[in-house]
């Protein structure tokens, strides 16, 4: 039994181990064959086949388990040394003649070939492609051989008492090596290739010192030691190189992923860039502590007049007016405090544009924990469309101001009109009356007489009416002169006024037809002016024997303890919502002046009558269904206090 | 028996919404000789017409509640028998006549009593 044969053996199990049986027993049984081929001795191909079997079975049912081979489980590595164990009994009983020295180095041979090897080749026919798999399975095999190797010193220390008295140093070592090596266990694979090199240089320097003949000066232990040191030196470079090309690999993948991150911001920051500088209107960051210009695009450079090298780190009182500077300056704290987006129209002073009305739409930008950084704002220059608003409006407002002076303006023209005509009937009556009268002073038959006094009696009839219509229109720009007043007298019997004014109006209402239904309330007495209560009263009966077209006419006059009321209704043509609105303004006539002839300042006059005895107005109608005018002032009416 | 003598009748209406100047017109055509109907407007003219002698002419003013002068004036002209009825007009505004078709004579307000004279005895003789 040699080295040769052990190697064999320990790849064979590999190939079983990683391939399965397919492949792995015949290789082992290859490799058997090529052993005793060699060796002529069936020793070797024991060795090969039986440990190869022996390795092989608890794993040939589970790749799981297989997997679990290269993984550090010290329960499982017991065992799996006890079965090489059997490979290392056939050695020993095979070789009695051997020295004891002997059969005790090549047992520890056999065993760290067996547990080197077989884990080795598994792993380079598996081929792990990751450094890190590299590492791990590494770090695996070495701890797994090195458990191997302090399970043999341990089962070997247990013998140790065993051996005769000059191999005490032996024994020694044998005890302590086991439990400086499971404390070093508790480090990590570096730390065992430490380890490992430190008892390697121990043992070689006991053996000088001359502990121990057998670790001392024979061949096999001088190559025992030297073999362990190269092992120990290989494991250690192979995982240092591992964990170097781990390191590198990560290192280099966080490289190229610092690269595409920076490669990435830096496009959008571009791309951002671009964006806040091409829009038209001004956009500004300030920080939120001190408020200072920390970003300024191109139209806000533009709008202020300055480069943002100039305006950056600098905060408004740097730029503007100091009452300009303290309004910005609040505006940013309160919308700070608040925030939420808020906007302002604001007048800036720019040192190239003069002064500009801006929109500005303020808003914080709060960090992860929700505390304001920044306050941005965006800010449309608002100056033309503003002033271009205000000049819409003035012209909006001339064109109105226009429109009723040419509105009224025509109603002037009409009403003139209208009053031209209402002046030239009673002229034309006089003028046909006097003229008729001087015809029949040339027939002075007495039959003629009567009729000369009817002409008469109609000229001055006409010169009334002629005195009424001139004393509407005096009492028309009175009213527009503010000049309209009333002459108040208390105690005034309204009831016998309106009475009166009854009789003399018979000869309008007979020639109108129209009935006349009175509730004249008895007794009425209050502080009137007579004579305008009479003109009142004679233009609603007027209006309503001229609108009323034969309907019955209603005349009321009551009080109650404090007011008077009069009411006249008719139940003509009435009128809709749009004409009450314009019934009391002067010139306004509620109907055509071809069908209704009259000055149409009756009712604005009546109003202004009823309002200078501190009372009010009231109509009710709808079209075709009459209207009903109702004036109603106080019992006590004080004069009018004119006020300053 | 309007046919018979159509250019001698000696009746005139007067349609006039103010009661003087009906009177006054009433008065000035009496005293010539002519016998005078009266109406205050257009409406009560047209109910009037069926019921009098047919009159040679008619002395219409334009502006009058109830009915006008412009409505009495269609309303007679559809009518056959009143139609061919002379028509002067009384008014106080020229430019409102303007509009108005059909009218055989136009006399201004204020009234001269001469050309009212003329007017009548050229249709009424």
């Amino acid at each position: 039994m040699d080295e040769p044969s052990l190697i064999l053996s320990g790849v064979a199990l590999g190939v079983l181990l990683a391939k399965g049986w397919r492949i792995g027993l015949p290789v082992a049984a290859a490799f058997s064959l090529i052993d005793y081929l060699v060796s002529q001795s069936l020793v070797g191909v024991l060795h090969i086949l039986l440990s190869s079997i022996v390795g092989w079975i608890p794993f040939a049912r589970d790749r799981e388990k297989r997997e679990f081979f290269c993984r550090q489980k010290p329960t499982f590595d017991l065992l799996f040394f006890s079965l090489l164990l059997v490979p290392i009994l056939v050695v020993i009983m095979t070789q009695r003649n051997t020295s004891f020295d002997l059969w005790f180095i090549r047992s520890i041979r056999a065993a760290l070939a067996l547990v080197v090897i077989t884990p080795l080749t598994y792993l380079l026919i598996q081929r792990p492609a990751a450094a890190q798999h590299r590492l791990e399975t590494g770090q695996k095999i070495l701890r797994t051989g090195l458990w191997i190797g302090i399970s043999t010193m341990i089962l070997l220390a247990a013998f140790g008492p065993l051996l005769p008295s000059e191999y005490r140093s032996t024994r020694l070592a044998f005890t302590l090596f086991p439990i400086l090596i499971s404390s070093a266990m508790l480090f990590g694979p570096f730390q065992h290739s430490i380890n490992l090199i430190a008892i390697s240089i121990l043992t070689f320097a006991g053996s000088r010192m001359g502990y121990g003949p057998f670790l001392g000066e024979t061949p096999e232990a001088r190559r025992l030691l030297i073999e362990l040191l190269a092992l120990t030196l290989g494991w250690t470079t192979w995982i240092i190189n591992a964990q170097n090309q781990e390191a590198l690999a990560v290192e280099e993948e966080l490289e190229k992923q610092v690269g595409e991150r920076t490669e990435a911001l830096r496009n959008s920051e571009t791309f951002l860039n671009a964006v806040v500088e091409n829009i038209p209107d001004m956009i500004f960051v300030k920080d939120a502590r001190n408020l200072r210009f920390v970003r300024l695009n191109r139209a806000g450079e533009e709008l202020i007049g300055r480069a943002r090298s100039e305006m950056i780190g600098k905060n408004d009182y740097d730029f503007f007016p100091r009452e300009q500077a303290d309004h910005f300056t609040a505006y940013d704290r309160s919308v700070l405090s608040s925030g939420g987006t808020q906007e302002i129209e604001e007048r800036i002073s720019t040192q190239k544009h003069g002064e500009r009305w801006l929109r500005t739409k303020k808003m914080p930008i709060v960090d992860s924990e929700g505390d304001a950084q920044f306050i941005v704002g965006i800010s449309e220059d608002i100056t033309i469309k503003r002033e271009a608003e205000h000049h819409r409006f003035r012209l909006i407002e001339e064109e109105a101001a226009r429109r009723e002076a040419e509105k009224n303006l025509a109603l002037r023209n009409e009403f003139l009109a209208v009053a031209a005509h209402e002046l030239r009937t009673p002229v034309s009556a006089l003028k046909l009356s006097t003229e008729l009268g001087l015809k029949l002073l040339d027939h002075p038959e007495p039959e003629h007489r009567a009729q000369l006094e009817e002409l008469l009696r109609m000229a001055r009839q006409e010169s009334f009416q002629l005195q009424r219509l001139s004393e509407s229109l005096v009492d028309v720009s009175r009213i527009h002169e503010g000049r309209f007043h009333v002459s108040l007298e208390k105690n005034t019997d309204l009831t016998a006024l309106i009475e009166k004014e009854l009789q003399l109006m018979r000869p309008v209402l007979d020639e109108a037809r129209c009935p006349l239904n009175l509730q004249i309330q008895s007794g009425v007495r209050a502080t009137v002016d007579p004579e305008r209560i009479r003109q009142l009263f004679e233009n609603l009966v007027q209006n309503a024997s001229k609108f009323g077209q034969g309907t019955p006419i209603e005349i009321l006059l009551h009080a109650d303890s404090s007011r008077w009321t009069l009411e006249v209704a008719d139940q003509g043509i009435g009128m809709d919502t749009d004409t009450l609105s314009r019934l009391f303004h002067p010139f306004e006539r509620a109907t055509s002046y071809r069908n209704f002839p009259g000055l149409g300042l009756g009712l604005f006059i009546s109003r202004e009558i009823i309002t200078a005895h501190h009372g009010s107005t009231r109509v009710e109608g709808e079209a075709g269904r009459g209207a009903r005018f109702i004036f109603t002032a106080p019992l006590d009416a004080l004069p009018l206090q004119k006020s300053a | 028996m309007a046919e018979a003598t159509p250019h001698r009748c000696r009746t005139i209406l007067i349609v006039e919404d103010d009661a003087a100047i009906r009177t006054a017109l009433q008065l000035a055509l009496e005293m010539e000789g002519y016998a005078v109907k009266i109406a205050s407007n257009g409406k009560e003219a047209l109910e009037m017409l069926p019921r009098i002698d047919t009159p040679c002419l008619i002395l219409l003013d334009l502006m009058m509640p109830i009915m006008n002068g412009w409505e009495f004036a269609k309303a007679l002209r559809q009518d056959m028998v009143l139609a061919p009825i002379p028509v002067a007009i009384v008014t106080a505004f020229s430019e409102e006549a303007a509009d108005f078709e059909g009218a055989q004579a136009l006399i201004k307000k204020p009234v001269d009593l001469e050309l009212l004279y003329q007017v009548v005895r050229k249709f009424c003789g």
